[in-house]
């Protein structure tokens, strides 16, 4: 027997079949086919024994669902392949390179954002240039300047806090969860220079 | 109504959000109640038992730290499916078994196998004989047919759910089944 001998749409409904996924139409098709196809008949046979050999060694094969050890997954945490290191240390690379622009930033500006003195020499340094030889401009300008920064800051509130009961068939055990909902806002926070 | 709520409802779905808050005890229920299909997941993409539980910690960890991240709760099961399956795909990576292509796992797979004739009586394999012919026949199917060939068989899941997990159309996930079930068939031939 050849299993050309049996035609797709015939091999594709056995298939649908053992998976239990046939319609009653196409059951009804199927039936038709079987009665007048031994072939089709063999071919139905053999994948049932295929079937029934596969089902218990795949779930040898990929072994006991016994779940990780969640203090070891947890711990792992960071400490994953080679690729993943990559990864964070060019995060880790592009955070301090960040962080010293900023301060840069700010080291450079601050000269400039100095408050106003009422005396002359103040005004011509300011009129003219910084301390480090930088232009600050006419001082009509520093009147624009706020005389703090505004730096944002998150506060975390608790909105709501259930326990939830669940029932795992399989085990027989109930677990709580314990379920929180937070609110993460953001506020400004005045800081004087 | 009622059915199509409670087709919805996916009692998961507390559990991921706890997670999410960064619950360790929601992650552990996770693993106790998902684990099973998940190493079915490796084992599909690797074909081999031996490695299956270094790609879930590893895999596992991922959830844990990516769960932050996940925008569609909802769509958990594909997320984990992915992480999965990429965990398991860098550690065959290792062994270099990714870079051959589909057409030469198939070729392989086929290669050396038995002329087509019928077996002789005095041929046929004892019970256990059978069942070692079959666990090297799943062993060499292609990783795109062994993954819904596994979850198939180990967990039962109809054509729709594996196609859900996987993100493919389920007439994919049938024909796939379909080979994985041909290429088996060709594999034992005179042996089953």
């Amino acid at each position: 027997m050849s299993m050309r001998s049996v035609d797709e749409q015939t091999e594709r409904l056995i298939v649908r079949k053992l998976d239990g996924e046939l319609s009653l139409a196409e059951e009804h098709e199927l039936n038709k086919v079987l009665i007048r196809s031994p072939e089709a008949r063999a071919l139905l046979d053999s994948y049932s024994e295929q079937d029934r050999l596969a089902s218990g060694l795949v779930s040898e094969e990929v072994g006991s669902c016994a779940p990780p050890d969640l203090a070891l997954v947890t711990a792992g945490a960071g400490s994953l392949s080679p690729r993943r290191h990559a990864k964070s240390w060019a995060a880790s690379f592009a955070a301090g390179l960040m962080v010293a622009c900023l301060a840069l930033f700010a080291i450079l500006l601050r000269p400039a954002m100095l408050p106003v003195q009422p005396n002359g020499a103040d005004e011509a340094r300011v009129a003219g240039s910084s301390s480090l030889g930088l232009p600050v401009g006419g001082g009509d300008r520093f009147e624009q300047l706020p005389k703090y920064f505004e730096l944002p800051q998150t506060e975390r509130q608790e909105l709501d806090r259930q326990f939830i009961g669940v029932y795992d068939e399989k085990t027989g055990r109930v677990y709580i969860l314990e379920v929180r909902r937070v609110s993460n806002s953001r506020r400004l926070v005045a800081e004087g220079i | 109504m009622v059915m199509a709520l409670a087709h919805q409802f996916d009692a998961d779905l507390p559990v991921v959000e706890a997670l999410q808050q960064g619950d360790p005890y929601a992650l552990d229920e996770l693993m106790r109640r998902h684990g099973g299909w998940v190493r079915g997941v490796a084992y599909g993409v690797l074909g081999d038992p031996s490695r299956v539980d270094d790609v879930c910690q590893q895999a596992w960890t991922a959830v844990w730290e990516q769960a932050r991240r996940l925008r569609e709760p909802s769509r958990w099961k594909a997320w984990v499916y992915r992480l999965v399956r990429n965990a398991a795909i860098d550690a065959g990576r290792d062994k270099r078994r990714a870079r051959k292509t589909v057409q030469e796992l198939a070729e392989s797979a086929l290669a050396g196998r038995p002329p087509r004739e019928p077996a002789r009586p005095d041929e046929v394999l004892s019970e256990a004989e059978q069942r070692e012919a079959m666990r090297q026949a799943i062993r060499s199917l292609p990783a795109i047919y062994r993954e819904p060939f596994v979850l198939r068989h180990m967990e039962g899941w109809s054509y729709r759910r594996i196609a859900e997990v996987m993100g493919l159309p389920a007439d994919t996930v049938e024909t796939r089944l379909v080979r994985a079930r041909r290429l088996l068939r060709e594999m034992l031939r005179g042996k089953v």
